[in-house]
Parts: C-alpha cells; structure tokens; sequence
C-alpha cells in the first residue's frame, strides 16, 4: 500500500470524508471491472461495489495497513457479494440475457483494416466471458484477481481470506475447468 | 514469499503467474522438457490468462461515486444528529448548577456547624459578644468593658473565618456561571459572623447560621446554663 492511501485513511479518520473520496476514485474501476465479471451483472457489481465502499469507510478503523488497501477492499467486496448471491439476487442468464445485462459486449475500439478479424476477436471475448461465467463464484474471483487485477498470490490471500495454498490449487482447478468450458463453448459455436 | 511446493499440475500455474522457488522453476522445466502433454497444457494455460487480460473493463458508471458518497455523507449527518442529541448542549449546565448547589449547601452547613460548636463550647465569652450585638454598640466599648471577652471573640471570628472560608469559594464559583441568586445565598453565611467580629457593619441583617446561633443563645439562657 502506498503512503498516500495511508495519509487519505488517517484524514477519512480524522473526520475527513472528502478523503475517502478520492480512494473511491482511485479504486472504483478497479474493484468493480472486478466485480462485473465475478458477479455477471453490471446491476449487481454496482450495487455491491457501493456497498463494499461504504463497508469499508465505516470499518476504516479496523484497518492495519498489513496488506495492500485494494486486497482489504476486494475482501469487503467479496464477502459482500457473497451475501448477495445468498439473496438468490444472481439468476442464471443465457449468453443473449447476459448480453444484454452486461451492456459491455467485447469491443476493440482500435481503428483496424480488418473487420473480419475483429469480429473473430469479438466472438473469441465473447465465449470467454461465457465460460467464466459458468465457473464456480471461487473460481472466477480468483481468475479475475489473479488475470485482470494482477494481484500476487499472497494478495489473493489477503483478499479472499484463504491460505495461500488454497489460492494455488484454486487457480490451477479454475484455469483447467476454463479451459474445459470454453473448449464445450466452441464446439458449440463450430 | 515462501510457501509448501505445490502439486505437480498446479505448478504449471504456479510457474505461469511466476510464484515457484527456484528449485521448484528447474522441477517444472525439467519436467516441461520431459513431457509433451504438459507443454500443451501449459500452452493453453497461458492463452487462456491472454483472453482473461484481454477481456473489455465496464467502464464504471458515475452513479457509484456519487452513490457511496450520498451515503456516507447521510450517515455522518445521522452519527452527527443521534450524537448532539445524546450529548445535548444543557448537559454541562445542569451539571454545573449540580455544582454551585452543593458548594452552597456546603458552606451554610459548615458554617451553622462552626458556629454552633464554638458558641457550645465557650458559652461565657458568645454571651459577652451577644450583649454587644444586642445593643449595637462598637467593638471598642466591649473591649473596653471585657477586655477578656473580647479577645475571645476575636479568636472566635478568626476561626469563624477558617470554617466559612468555603463560602467565598461558592461565591467566586456563583459569579463565574452568572448565577447571582446563588452567590448571594452562599457567600451570606461567611460574611454575617464576620461582620459580627469586627463590629463594624453590625447593621447588616443576620445570616440564617447566627440567627440560629441567636437562638440557641436564647434556649441556653432562658434555661439558665448561660452565665449572666
């Protein structure tokens, strides 16, 4: 965690709440391009990553500053979506429903001279996106942590409250089931 | 970082996202060189971390910002309110007149006490000092007329003096919060017997402790254990 994050939680402590305000604009699109994919609704990680900051500011007090402030958050987070998907608030969507849900269809905004490859690359997302959203919630947060966010294994740790041997062998099962899933998705598709 | 050596499938991840020891990286690749099935597997792994990181970010709406801070903002304006209405302004007041009243009561009972105890235990010399009073003449003509008697109630006053010095106190703290009707009911009891000692200000109304002190000098004489 960086100095600053530390000086914007001891001003939020110190009655600063505008301070919070920027380690919401630091880390708001990080946390939820996280949660969109770990909870398949853009609707759902709105709602949880709103819920997760204002978790946090109100446990900002608790925090130690033993691991990086984005790990603390994400846990926040993760355990909040977790008592979402106990709300039954995550009904399974077709790939056309999830679509049309996620509102994020695969783009490369890039200018290109070959559409038809672009299309490929859009089709190729698309499927990816398919199969993550078939894995297990564990499964998928730890892929997201580890893919998107980057996070090191003992980060992962951190955020998912599991030992690090737990996010090893998590890692390697979700990649293979992945694999396996997409692998179903385009002989589908062929 | 340092952790148990992982499971031979799971390293193949573990050496992907790079989190082997050394000895376990020449494992892996000891192993990579040795089969072709898990050089595959490893192939595909890695394209699949290629499509996940390729994967579009939802561009976060502006509605969580503002959402998160609405809130925050209502929750510290609910904690601000609940806490001025626990903690109300009135709150010290009331506990400083607390205050002002026992420090009054305080000062009237010690000085009746002081008085009583003084006149109980010299009846003769109070007797001297109450015929003065009682016919208003000046502090020089008892002298004059009991030079003993009035050195007693010179000592007498001084030690009136010491037991009602918590009145002024009383007083001082009466003037501090502007409460005018205390501090005139506290610093009454120290100021009448001291006025009563000098013999200067003798004019002044009796205090409740000399009224009492008065009466008690009436009972004492009228049932004869007073000397005349």
């Amino acid at each position: 965690m960086s100095d600053n994050d530390q000086t914007l939680i001891d001003r939020c402590l110190a009655g600063d709440s505008e301070a919070f305000g920027v380690l919401v604009d630091r880390y708001q699109d990080r946390l939820y391009g996280s949660l969109v994919p770990v909870l398949g609704s853009v609707h759902d990680a709105l709602d949880v990553a709103q819920e997760a900051f204002v978790l946090a500011y109100q446990k900002l007090d608790t925090y130690r500053g033993e691991s990086a402030f984005y790990s603390w958050l994400f846990r926040i987070a993760y355990n909040a979506s977790v008592s979402w998907r106990r709300r039954d608030r995550m009904p399974r969507q077709s790939l056309d429903a999830r679509r049309e849900t996620l509102g994020d269809e695969p783009t490369d905004n890039r200018p290109s001279n070959n559409p038809e490859h672009d299309l490929e690359i859009c089709e190729r997302q698309s499927m990816v996106q398919q199969a993550l959203s078939e894995l297990p919630p564990d499964y998928r947060a730890v892929l997201v942590l580890k893919e998107m966010d980057g996070l090191s294994y003992e980060e992962i740790a951190t955020a998912m409250d599991v030992p690090i041997g737990t996010v090893r062998s998590r890692i390697h099962r979700a990649r293979l089931e992945l694999k396996e899933k997409l692998n179903r998705v385009l002989s589908r598709e062929a | 970082m340092s952790h148990s050596a992982p499971h031979p499938d799971e390293s193949l991840s573990a050496w992907i996202d790079g989190e082997l020891t050394e000895e376990e990286r020449a494992e892996v690749l000891a192993r990579l060189e040795a089969n072709a099935d898990d050089q595959v597997t490893l192939a595909e792994l890695e394209e699949l971390g290629r499509d996940l990181r390729k994967l579009p970010r939802p561009a976060t709406p502006p509605e969580l910002r503002a959402g998160v801070m609405a809130q925050i903002s209502r929750d510290r304006r609910t904690t601000t309110g609940s806490t001025a209405a626990a903690v109300p302004v009135n709150v010290t007041p009331m506990t400083r007149r607390n205050a002002i009243w026992g420090w009054s009561v305080a000062a009237t009972l010690l000085t009746a006490a002081a008085a009583l105890l003084i006149v109980l235990s010299r009846p003769g010399q109070w007797a001297e000092t109450n015929v003065a009073m009682q016919t208003d003449a000046p502090a020089n003509a008892a002298s004059e007329a009991a030079p003993g008697a009035m050195m007693g109630a010179t000592r007498e006053v001084a030690e009136l003096e010491v037991a009602a010095s918590a009145a002024p106190a009383a007083a001082m703290a009466a003037e501090e919060y502007g409460d005018a009707a205390v501090s005139d009911e506290s610093a009454a009891g120290a100021a009448a017997p001291m006025e009563a000692g000098n013999g200067q200000r003798r004019s002044a109304p009796p205090s409740a402790a000399n009224k009492r002190t008065l009466a008690i000098l009436e009972w004492r004489r009228r049932s004869g254990r007073l000397r005349s």
